[in-house]
């Protein structure tokens, strides 16, 4: 079906790993993609446990350091990806000259279902000290809408960098976490802390801030690391392999605030995850005209902050500026970017979810309303209207009534 | 003995025609194993002996697969080798979820009295696959059997699992010459597997129940027994 190979299109100079998942030059570094055929029967002693002791996986194993070897490619690491039927394995090419040639001779070596570059991605984010605190609920009504729903049990990956899950507003909200990144400890991280916070920080009286889905399961799934403090890395392979965890774990809504070129083996991910009922959110990138991806990927819904103009149309629009949330070492800080707004639309979608659990992501997107003009709070028309969103769904007014809000989608 | 042995080479051919009509993307892949006690269902093919076995499957791209296993095998007091030619197809329902259905050809070498073939179709998941086998002769006894089992996995750490398995043997029609015997019997499993890259290591508790519904023309006498064994992938 497929492999992976992943090129990286920046030069940071960081180095994280020696197996290259996360090392600075993933430039020289593609992935390959080996059939994984689906298990089955194999007669023998073993005969409870040949589903575990596969032995096609060191077969694959064996072909994939010939097809290195025939490529002057070195074999750095590998990870299955039953979501997709693959085995997916990163080498690296001695020079980026030599990388073209590669990828040349392996689209036409039978052995590879796929060959790509390994992609870099980063977040739509900026953590700094920018304005002075409006707080977000009031934009959101969380009040009112929390009576309808909070998300609860709703499984939320979050496909980040690291998230601190003994922040106070943290603590009991993160179900599971995993690392993606080899070699590489996981460890609380700034972008991945502040998505966490606003889609499901717990609501607990006193300090804090409340998540949009704050009864939310969320799941913490490092596929991204802060190179500095303002530069945070995800790549093709770390992706993949967070992607490919959170369906086979049965996520509900995926939280990809993120962008970066578009990848054969992320969009065969995302293919799946939207065949199984997972709505994918994406951060759209104001810098490009569609988006960027993974944004601008067919069924995935695309959110940019509500100051963004122009965007692409099927765009959602909502909170991106001015947003308290939280940051490692149990602090709370102000972000600004589009990740955050993607952020809110994935915890309200959370909402949606838990409302209408047997909705496709496209009926889900069907249940979102928007405001047509300017609100009294300040919200620029075009953005989601929450209130109106989750009043559809509950099929009774949850916030003023009596303004009844809009209710037409924009395009 | 021949003729077991003729058919065994008539399987190997077709399966390598297999492969070469179809080589882009399929795979080969092998299993040699050392098991201190050669446990079928429950049952011991070696009479508590270790045997050496060898498994050679070959997986195309569309999902039709084949191969076959040679193991050393004890009956009746006399050394024989077991061949088991397999062919099924195996498909995914979901990204966890997967099917299969196949049969496979079981002879003894010097021993054709037991030779049977099986149909069977199943479920997997990542942690658990259901299967149930049918056989119109059961190990050549003229009995009609249905063997259905449960196989479970649990990861304890990286390198470290737990494995478990429960199966029912079902006889739908008893011969004349078993017609004493239990309708069914049960057998279990519990162990664990330790895998170091190509390398895997079993320890398993075996377990069969106590009926008089032994393997027809087959002495069975330890119910219980612990099976290390020992394989190398490649």
């Amino acid at each position: 079906m497929g492999n992976c190979l992943a090129a990286s299109v920046t030069t940071s100079t960081d180095s994280i790993t020696s197996d290259g998942t996360s090392n600075a030059d993933t430039s020289r570094q593609l992935l390959v993609m080996l059939h994984m055929p689906p298990p089955h029967f194999r007669p023998g002693s073993n005969y409870s446990g040949r589903y575990v002791d596969d032995p096609g996986r060191s077969a694959r194993l064996r072909i994939a350091k010939d097809i290195a070897r025939a490529h002057s490619l070195t074999l750095v690491t590998d990870w299955p990806m039953p979501a997709l039927g693959v085995d997916c394995f990163v080498m690296e090419a001695a020079s980026n000259d030599s990388l073209t040639q590669s990828m040349e001779m392996l689209s036409h070596d039978s052995r590879v279902e796929w060959a790509q570059p390994m992609s870099t991605y980063r977040p739509l984010a900026n953590t700094e000290h920018l304005y002075s605190l409006q707080p977000s609920a009031k934009y959101w009504h969380l009040a009112e809408i929390h009576k309808a729903a909070t998300g609860r049990n709703i499984r939320m990956a979050i496909i980040d960098s690291g998230i601190d899950d003994h922040h106070p507003d943290l603590t009991g909200q993160v179900i599971l976490k995993e690392n993606f990144i080899d070699g590489n400890p996981y460890v609380p991280e700034s972008h991945g802390t502040a998505v966490a916070g606003i889609i499901g920080a717990g609501a607990r009286d006193g300090a804090g801030i409340e998540g949009i889905a704050s009864d939310a399961h969320l799941m913490a799934l490092r596929a991204c690391w802060e190179v500095t403090e303002h530069d945070t890395r995800c790549n093709s392979f770390t992706l993949g392999k967070a992607l490919n965890f959170a369906i086979l774990n049965k996520a509900q809504v995926i939280n990809l605030s993120l962008t970066g070129p578009p990848d054969r083996l992320l969009q065969r991910l995302l293919d799946a995850a939207l065949s199984q009922g997972i709505t994918v959110v994406g951060a759209a990138d104001p810098h490009i005209a569609d988006g960027g991806f993974p944004a601008s990927y067919p069924g995935v819904l695309a959110v940019a902050d509500e100051d963004s103009k122009p965007v692409k149309a099927g765009t959602l629009l909502a909170p991106g500026r001015d947003i308290p949330t939280t940051a490692p070492d149990g602090k709370w800080n102000f972000v600004n970017g589009t990740s955050f707004a993607c952020a809110h639309v994935s915890g309200i979608v959370a909402l949606l979810v838990e409302m209408n659990p047997s909705f496709t992501p496209a009926q889900i997107r069907q249940q979102l309303k928007f405001n047509l003009t300017p609100t009294v709070d300040g919200q620029p028309a075009g953005t989601i209207d929450a209130c109106a969103t989750i009043s559809k769904s509950a099929g009774s007014c949850i916030c003023a009534c009596p303004l009844a809000h809009a209710s037409k989608v924009i395009h | 003995m021949q003729g077991a042995r003729c058919d065994i080479v008539r399987v190997a051919a077709a399966l390598l025609l297999l492969v070469l009509a179809n080589m882009a993307q399929a795979q080969i892949s092998g299993n040699a194993t050392i098991v201190s006690d050669y446990r079928y269902r429950g049952v011991s093919l070696s009479q508590g002996k270790p045997e050496a076995q060898v498994d050679i499957g070959y997986d195309s791209s569309n999902g039709w697969y084949s191969g076959i296993l040679a193991s050393g095998a004890r009956l009746n007091y006399a050394d024989t080798e077991q061949l088991v030619a397999y062919a099924g197809y195996a498909g995914r329902f979901l990204s966890e979820l997967n099917w299969e259905v196949g049969a496979s050809d079981v002879r003894f070498v010097d021993n054709s009295d037991y030779n049977y073939v099986e149909e069977f179709v199943g479920l997997s998941t990542d942690h658990f696959n259901a299967r149930i086998s049918f056989s119109p002769s059961y190990f050549d006894s003229q009995t009609r059997t249905i063997y259905a089992e449960l196989n479970a996995v649990y990861p304890l750490q990286d390198h470290l699992q737990l494995l478990a398995h429960i199966g029912s043997l079902h006889y739908l029609v008893i011969s004349d010459e078993s017609s004493s015997m239990a309708t069914s019997r049960y057998d279990g499993r519990i162990g664990v597997n330790a895998k170091f890259s190509d390398w895997n290591v079993q320890l398993a508790w075996v377990a069969i129940q106590k009926t008089s519904a032994y393997y027809p023309r087959y002495e069975d006498r330890n119910p219980r027994a612990t099976v290390l064994s020992v394989s190398y992938s490649f």
